[in-house]
């Protein structure tokens, strides 16, 4: 126990904890929307524009997380246009943006002799080696995130429940999904540097679908999808540190364990 | 406010002079401008100074929020035609004293069981009122009708001005004349492929029409206020999500009122449709009936001035069905919001009595729904 402590009380251990409860706190959030806006593909497409963002970053010595989010606005800009201007939907925009970004990575790592391994390390993040910087824009953009889910429940509600009918009543429903969509980049651009882009899911995802088999409301779900990410984000980093196993994965394996013993649970009980 | 018995030394009443005869609260003399008192047995509840139907419209605004005992309520009036007695009839009024009375009128009181005297009787009123409603004899499409004289009636007047649409070369309908005068129904049916759907996303605004024009209170759909219109979907689709029905009500509140308002139009809406007790439920998990009345709360919840349902009776059982077109119906009655109905179920057009336009036959020439 004193040994956990210890190691807790070190300061980039202490400032990974402190990360990761931020985040666990908040990114559920961003899982609801892409969960209900049906941006599954957008988030992968995300991932593969990390990927860019690290071959750039290493090929021309920038800083990986400022390089990662520009990009991924970017990424994400493009596609709202792309699919406002064409008759493709967001997963077709989105899988093609994929591509591009991919077959750009690699041709960065070819042309400036980047090793791919590098780059790829970058999908296992890195909550140890967070700075404070680090720290502080995460709590931003939590803090924006909270902040836009609050003071817009009224209408992100509608435009969840139907578009259309969010029109109907007046709502700027073009406007809150770009802004939506903008947030979960800027929020993907962050879990990906503590995370990894591979574990993304047991954050954003794994959350919302474990407090979506009791939720009633809308307003249950953020809520309960919130504190189940910070539940396994607190505690699943609290026993990565307690075990030396890496904090991405523990994390993840809590997430993906209480889904399925929750799963488990509902199926029993409607049999 | 008590009022006394007066002991009338001499006084002409109804036909006959009478002498020393007890006269009740509500046959006393109107005073001081006074054109309505309503009495609950001997208690003056309610006095008005308007003319025409002005006061007895206030006095149904009064009655919404009285929680007096309503068994026993008499009225003095100045002039009562039919339209007077139709709706006193339908305030609850048993006693009535009017100083000058129709023909019409008293006929109305006396099927209505209404205890009626007067001071002097005609043959009719000369109001374009008592002309309109002599021939009638629905008492909801009566009382619809005084509610459009008055212009009490929430709706918006929707015109369609040789309206045709088409894509592809394949033309849905042309040169349609629709006039819908401010809180009148109607009802659109037509095989698919028709328009039906396509005509209403152009009333919303997101299609325009070939050629013609629409206007919706004399401007195009694009240019109306926000939450004019309130659109009820055929279905909506099964979805694993949570959103609970105050979540879908709550919607469509007007975020400029304050929190308690707003909290008392949810609630209002949720009870005026009966689904108080589902507030608290995901809306997935609802029966397509039970949805439908959701939809119709949001709607009222918004204060929507033209309603557009999109087969409203789709996937719904005999009792869901039955209970929505109770629902719409009363909401004819109450806010009278400008209704438009698509359908191909052709019996709606029979449940609801609505006046019909069936895409396909449409004819050349204006169809003027309604009356104004």
């Amino acid at each position: 126990m004193s040994d956990l402590l210890f190691m807790l009380s070190l300061a980039p251990v202490a400032k990974g904890l402190v990360a990761m409860t931020i985040a666990g706190l908040c990114f559920p959030a961003a899982g609801v929307m892409v969960l209900r806006l049906d941006l599954v593909p957008m988030r992968y497409m995300l991932m593969h524009g990390v990927i860019l963002g690290g071959a750039l970053s290493l090929a021309f010595s920038l800083p990986l997380l400022p390089v990662s989010i520009a990009l991924n606005l970017l990424l994400v800009l493009g596609m709202l246009k792309l699919t406002k201007d064409s008759s493709a939907g967001f997963g077709v925009s989105s899988a093609a943006a994929m591509v591009f970004t991919m077959a750009l990575a690699s041709i960065v790592m070819h042309v400036f002799d980047v090793p791919a391994k590098d780059t790829l390390q970058l999908l296992w993040g890195s909550p140890f080696a967070l700075r404070v910087s680090d720290v502080l824009g995460l709590l931003a953009i939590a803090l924006a995130l909270t902040l836009y889910v609050v003071f817009n429940f009224k209408s992100i509600s509608a435009i969840f429940f139907d578009q259309e009918i969010a029109q109907s009543l007046g709502m700027r429903v073009q406007a809150h999904h770009t802004a939506m969509v903008i947030v979960i980049a800027l929020v993907i651009a962050l879990a990906m540097k503590l995370l990894g882009a591979l574990l993304i899911d047991a954050l954003l995802i794994l959350p919302v679908l474990i407090a979506a088999r009791h939720a009633q409301s809308l307003k249950q779900l953020f809520i309960r999808a919130c504190l189940v990410g910070v539940f396994v984000s607190f505690f699943g980093f609290i026993a990565a540190v307690a075990t030396d196993l890496p904090p991405s994965g523990t994390i993840a394996l809590l997430s993906a364990f209480l889904y399925l013993i929750i799963t488990t649970i509902v199926q029993r009980k409607k049999s | 406010m008590k009022a006394q018995k007066e002991i009338s030394p001499f006084r002409f009443y109804g036909n006959f002079f009478v002498f020393g005869e007890v006269v009740e609260p509500y046959k006393q003399p109107l005073k001081d401008g006074i054109t309505l008192c309503v009495y609950n047995n001997e208690e003056l509840i309610f006095s008005d100074r308007g003319r025409w139907l002005t006061p007895l419209f206030a006095l149904e605004a009064f009655l919404q929020t009285y929680e007096g005992d309503r068994s026993n309520l008499a009225a003095h009036d100045t002039a009562a035609g039919k339209a007077a007695a139709i709706l006193m009839v339908r305030l609850g009024i048993k006693r009535v004293h009017i100083n000058l009375m129709s023909d019409l009128a008293l006929t109305y009181y006396e099927a209505n069981g209404v205890e009626a005297s007067y001071e002097k009787k005609i043959e009719k009123l000369a109001c374009k009122t008592e002309t309109l409603l002599e021939e009638l004899t629905d008492a909801d499409e009566m009382y619809r009708l005084l509610r459009m004289r008055a212009k009490l009636v929430r709706g918006v007047s929707v015109e369609l001005q040789d309206a045709s649409f088409g894509y592809d070369g394949v033309l849905l309908f042309s040169h349609l004349n629709v006039s819908l005068p401010e809180g009148e129904r109607l009802l659109i049916q037509g095989d698919n492929g028709k328009g039906k759907t396509t005509l209403l996303k152009m009333l919303m605004g997101r299609l325009e029409p070939t050629s013609g024009k629409i206007l919706i209170d004399g401007l195009p759909p694009s240019q109306i206020k926000n939450r004019t219109i309130g659109y009820i979907k055929q279905q909506q689709t099964e979805q694993q999500f949570p959103v609970s029905v105050r979540e879908v009500v709550s919607m469509a509140t007007d975020s400029k009122l304050s929190k308690e308002r707003q909290k008392w139009e949810i609630d209002t809406a949720l009870r005026r449709v009966g689904i108080q007790e589902l507030q608290g439920r995901n809306f997935y998990t609802l029966s397509g009936g039970e949805r439908q009345k959701v939809a119709l709360a949001r709607c009222l919840c918004q204060k929507a001035q033209l309603l557009l349902l999109d087969e409203p009776t789709s996937f719904l059982d005999a009792t869901s069905r039955q209970a929505l077109i109770e629902t719409i119906k009363a909401l004819t009655l109450d806010e009278m919001p400008t209704i438009i109905v698509v359908t191909h179920d052709k019996q709606l057009e029979q449940d609801l009595g609505w006046p019909t336009l069936t895409l396909g036959q449409e004819r050349e020439g204006r169809e003027k729904v309604g009356k104004k």
